[in-house]
């Protein structure tokens, strides 16, 4: 019959050495890619070039709209904005991809998405009655002024390439803010 | 060399809250704003058809438009949400690599 014995057991500083050296390895395995800058990724980085995109496309049709109210209301043929909605239809196209294209976007993806949905579905609208009433292009305008600020809301939270908060509150605190 | 993994700890938590106190205040915001939006949008609504300027079918596209924009609108507040958990736990984890880069000498 086999007795346990205590096994032999190293001296009390080999026993520390051994303890410093395993910490010393946990440390430095943990240590590495923290110090290599690995971070927590849940959205795309802000794009400057995204967010000019939003502000052109909202000038385009806020213009549009500006521009057919302006015109008496009997005569908004649909032939006379057709150009127009073309433009901003391959704007909104442009804007639509650029978003798709990059990973962590879906948000933002999900506005540019709408934009288009609804600008395809106005332009249907005004092809059938070849005309638009005030009080539609009214609602219409606002609509889309408040769709474009969520998408521009949306990339402004974005933080920079290097992983820092999105802008500061209040102003935009980056380019791309011409209108 | 010595590591507090309590104090470390305390350290994370500490960083993630200050961060997420300023970022979450934004998140709430954006929500507010777009329920407000919703809200004057419906109202909008509403007063065109009883002036007159819609009929029923134009209030019911509408209806159906102001039902997308509010999904963007919730779309926008995720965005907002993201970036802000994203960067207490960004917060967090420089304040662990912190104390791992203190306790092992590298600072």
């Amino acid at each position: 019959m086999r007795t346990l014995r205590p096994s032999p057991r190293r001296s009390s500083p080999g026993r520390r050495l051994a303890a410093a050296a395993r910490s010393i390895s946990i440390l430095a395995v943990a240590a590495l890619p923290l110090s290599l800058g690995a971070c927590v990724h849940l959205i795309a980085p802000y794009d400057d070039l995204t967010q000019q995109a939003i502000f052109a496309a909202a000038r385009g049709v806020d213009q549009f709209y500006g521009e057919l109210l302006e015109a008496d209301a009997g005569k908004r043929p649909y032939a006379k904005f057709a150009e127009r909605y073309v433009q901003i239809d391959t704007d909104l196209r442009a804007l639509l991809l650029r978003n798709e294209v990059r990973p962590l976007n879906e948000d933002s993806t999900n506005i540019a998405r709408t934009l288009l949905t609804l600008w395809e579905e106005k332009k249907e609208q005004h092809r059938r009655r070849d005309g638009y009433p005030d009080g539609v292009a009214t609602l219409d305008r606002a609509r889309f002024a408040r769709l474009f600020k969520y998408a521009a809301r949306a990339e402004r939270a974005k933080p920079d390439e290097d992983g820092d908060g999105g802008a500061p509150s209040g102003g935009d605190g980056r380019g791309g803010g011409a209108r | 060399m010595s590591f507090d993994l309590q104090r470390t700890l305390e350290r994370m938590a500490q960083a993630a809250l200050k961060a997420a106190g300023k970022e979450s205040g934004r998140a709430t915001a954006a929500a507010r704003e777009v329920l407000e939006d919703q809200r004057q949008a419906l109202q909008a609504i509403a007063l065109a058809r009883l002036a007159n300027t819609i009929d029923d079918d134009e209030m019911r596209r509408q209806l159906d438009d102001e039902r997308l924009a509010f999904q963007a609108g919730l779309s926008m507040k995720k965005a907002i949400g993201k970036a802000a958990v994203q960067k207490a736990a960004n917060a967090a984890f420089e304040a662990l690599a912190k104390a791992i880069r203190e306790a092992a000498g590298i600072v």
